[in-house]
């Protein structure tokens, strides 16, 4: 069985990768390798003999490896659990996808991924959603009236009311966000559903010289929303954007 | 999470540990179906989807008030209809000592249905 680990373009091979590569097999007995199919290459291991169960360490293992190989170069990373039966099935799956997954890196060529979230408490979104949306609170004139009927319609359209403010709120919200972080970052992908306390949850693709650009322009996010705790991670290899159509 | 990942953050580690711990209760509700339980289980399975159905009636009625499209005696109508949906609902959630909270399904990646 062979492991697959990350996807690149075969020429941006050198001796930093193989010797990062020589590191990590003796690190963790795996085999590491490359395998090509110009012009695409993947970095595969073949697992020792003994290989553990799966277990919460290995995945951690597995995502640790390859952030490491991010850091060293762009490339498309794989999630686990991504195998094939042996190397040259790799390189016909190369083969097979070479015109999706170049598309897909040179989206994410020199770039990395950022996570930004903005959390507050249900309380705390409450009352920022009634002090930012200029909604009209006021009940409709078919409702107006004091049957019992029209009283139970009426509570019913106040909390429709309340879920559309919501809604706008958050869209008006994703669109500032989204102005604020155009200068570094072209490809913003909104998450849904929202966790729990979380007003807006996105993960950014930013150039890699463009870090401190990022933390820069967050700052003052968190200043333009004291209302929110703005949380930005990363930079992590780019998973949310390297979706490839495998044939 | 290494420390060296967080980038910026300028708040209060411990709401948010909070919310993620209901967030983690939250998860562990599932449709527990058993042999002996199966009538229930099965009870929670379909009062869902009919809260879904019946929440989706209410929210188009709303948009149909908001469209000022309703005669007087077209929101008389809904109005006792949607109150006695609801009424009813709640008769069949005592039969089956389900509350709010159960009638809902955790779809993963997609979030809840409810």
């Amino acid at each position: 069985m062979t492991t697959l680990y990350a996807l690149l373009e075969s020429r941006l091979i050198d001796g930093n990768l193989i010797a990062l590569l020589q590191s990590l097999t003796r690190e963790s007995g795996e085999a590491f390798e490359l395998v090509t199919a110009a012009p695409l290459a993947a970095i595969i291991a073949h697992p020792s003999a003994s290989s553990p169960p799966i277990s919460r360490e290995l995945l951690l293992h597995y995502a640790a490896t390859v952030e490491r190989l991010t850091e060293a170069v762009s490339l498309l990373p794989m999630r686990h659990g991504s195998t094939l039966p042996s190397s040259a099935e790799v390189i016909s799956m190369l083969q097979l996808n070479a015109v999706s997954c170049i598309d897909a890196l040179k989206r994410v060529y020199n770039k990395a991924e950022y996570s930004l979230r903005l959390f507050a408490s249900p309380e705390q979104q409450k009352n920022a959603i009634s002090a930012g949306v200029d909604g009209d609170n006021s009940l409709p004139e078919a409702l107006q009236g004091e049957t019992q009927n029209k009283r139970y319609l009426a509570e019913k359209y106040r909390v429709h009311l309340a879920e559309e403010h919501h809604r706008q709120y958050i869209e008006t919200l994703k669109s500032r966000l989204r102005k604020d972080l155009g200068e570094v970052s072209l490809d913003i992908e909104f998450k849904k559903p929202l966790p729990s306390g979380f007003i807006a949850d996105m993960v950014l693709l930013v150039e890699r010289n463009s870090k401190e650009r990022l933390r820069s322009i967050v700052k003052n996010i968190q200043s333009n929303y004291p209302e929110y705790d703005v949380i930005l991670t990363g930079p992590w290899p780019p998973y949310n954007f390297s979706q490839i159509r495998m044939q | 999470m290494d420390d060296d990942k967080i980038l910026f953050f300028a708040g209060s580690a411990d709401a948010i540990v909070d919310e993620l711990e209901k967030i983690r209760q939250g998860s562990q509700a599932r449709i527990n179906a058993t042999p002996e339980n199966v009538e229930s289980g099965l009870a929670k399975l379909v009062l869902t989807l009919i809260e879904l159905i019946r929440k989706l009636i209410e929210k188009q009625a709303m948009r149909r008030i908001d469209g000022n499209s309703l005669t007087e005696e077209q929101i008389e109508s809904l109005g006792e209809t949607l109150m006695k949906l609801e009424k009813k609902m709640e008769e069949l959630k005592k039969i089956f000592n389900l509350t709010d909270k159960d009638l809902n399904l955790d779809l993963g990646p997609l979030g809840n249905l409810l």
